[in-house]
């Protein structure tokens, strides 16, 4: 499936306790499962303003962090659904 | 398919370990003290067990634990595996055992599991285990572990049925009063509501006390086959079983609020010549607080999106309309890996004989239990009851 990045919150969580120390400093964070209109469902990170204010419906648009094996797709708020 | 396993096997005898923190302990040593306590209670021998099925241990995990498990009982049986299917293995390995007893393969097959995950792994340690459970590439690297995908799919059901957090707490509240009424139940203090919505979060909208416990345990039980049986008065006849399995990872799933259980339900039920309103009890699967709501809904156990309200209701505790989980479940009886589905079953075979005392339902004479593996990925139903049907 080629995806053209958008996608619309189908799901969200803040977590609040660390799975393992690699994130403890980046608590709270913002867990999403996004639906593509492609028809695929990612499960991804939120990031950038308002992501811990982020409601089920609300428009996202992928970005790209750089990690040391590779770039990780997250997403960010692209505008409100309401 | 027009086989069934309906009266195939019959459940002569059940045992549990030590429960709780049990430092002094292997996991190993935990599954053969609840096997040795299942084999008594079924009156039989350990030469007698000619079929041995086992899961999966995070502390000690064995390549070949079947075997491994065999060696240290010192059983030679005709029939021996580990199979895994997260938390759903105790109803897959049942399924497994009574074809395999159906099919005159073997007599008396004991399914023991479960593990010292207290004690055997440091707190963290267990929490990034679990991890491990998510994708390697589509969810672990997100932070995404077990407790925060579940936590994906409580906030939909939310968003979608109108569940409340309330709700999902008054799960945890009743599993806890009913463990009160269970000598070894892991966690016995009771808890209140206001108890349950202010723990620590752990990821929204799921605190501690939404989330099962991590406990030092190990479960057995005998299944035998029904000519013949010793002690054919105590034992529990498997009416229905099904399974049912949509996906293993979240990011894979049909869907976030519609799962597997309705599917192995209806196998279940229909194996059984069942239905919803035949039961006197049931077990659910309660890894996180969302999860029985989800399932009792799927099970046909209260109206469409209404079982939230129903547990809030007391229509699932003691004294209500269908008790769930008399036992205090995963979130306060015990939960060591996969030995949390098959406390389930031991708590529906001594509901079905009348053992338990303070927390038995009257005449239950027909149970219902359900296992879940992975983020409700694997669904396995079961329906047991007194004498042949």
């Amino acid at each position: 499936v080629e995806a053209a990045g958008q996608g619309e919150i189908e799901s969200l969580t803040i977590v609040r306790r660390a799975p393992t120390p690699a994130f403890r400093d980046k608590l709270p964070y913002a867990i999403v499962a996004v639906a593509l209109p492609e028809g695929v469902r990612m499960i991804t990170n939120l990031i950038g303003d308002g992501a811990l204010e982020a409601q089920i419906g609300d428009k996202v648009v992928v970005c790209f962090e750089q990690r040391s094996n590779g770039a990780l797709p997250q997403f960010k708020l692209s505008e409100r659904a309401q | 398919v027009t086989s069934t396993l309906r009266n195939a096997a019959v459940i002569l005898g059940v045992g549990e370990s030590e429960i709780g923190q049990v430092p002094d302990m292997t996991g190993l040593g935990l599954n053969a003290q609840a096997a040795r306590r299942a084999i008594e209670d079924a009156g039989l021998q350990p030469g007698d067990i000619d079929g041995l099925l086992t899961a999966y241990s995070f502390t000690e995990p064995y390549f070949m634990l079947g075997s491994v498990l065999a060696e240290y009982l010192g059983l030679q049986p005709a029939l021996c595996a580990s199979m895994v299917a997260g938390g759903a293995s105790p109803g897959v390995m049942i399924g497994h055992a009574a074809a395999a007893i159906a099919s005159g393969r073997c007599r008396n097959v004991l399914i023991c599991c479960g593990e010292n995950r207290a004690t055997g792994l440091a707190r963290d340690d267990a929490v990034a285990a679990l991890t491990a459970v998510g994708h390697p590439w589509y969810e672990a690297p997100y932070g995404a572990f077990i407790p925060a995908l579940y936590a994906l799919i409580a906030r939909r059901h939310m968003h979608e049925f109108g569940t409340t957090a309330e709700q999902m707490a008054s799960v945890s509240v009743q599993s806890r009063r009913h463990a009160g009424l269970h000598p070894k139940a892991h966690k016995r203090t009771p808890i209140t509501l206001k108890d349950v919505l202010e723990a620590k979060r752990v990821s929204d909208p799921l605190g501690l006390l939404d989330c099962c416990l991590i406990s030092d345990a190990a479960g057995a039980i005998v299944l035998s086959s029904p000519a013949g049986a010793s002690k054919a008065d105590k034992a529990a006849w498997l009416y229905g079983i099904g399974e049912h399995h949509t996906h293993e990872h979240l990011v894979a799933a049909p869907s976030l609020t519609a799962f597997g259980a309705s599917e192995s339900g209806r196998s279940a039920y229909d194996m059984a010549g069942l239905g919803p309103q035949d039961l006197r009890v049931a077990q659910l699967y309660d890894c996180f607080s969302i999860v029985p709501i989800i399932e009792a809904d799927e099970l046909g156990l209260s109206r469409p999106g209404q079982a939230g309200s129903a547990f809030a209701a007391g229509e699932f505790a003691l004294g209500g309309r269908l008790p769930v989980n008399t036992h205090g479940g995963m979130l306060s009886h015990a939960h060591a890996g996969a030995a949390g589905g098959l406390f389930s079953v031991i708590e529906a075979v001594r509901q079905i004989r009348g053992e338990c005392g303070d927390r038995q339902v009257a005449s239950a004479n027909v149970a219902l239990v359900h296992n879940e593996g992975g983020i409700l990925s694997s669904h396995c139903t079961m329906i047991f009851g007194a004498g042949p049907r």
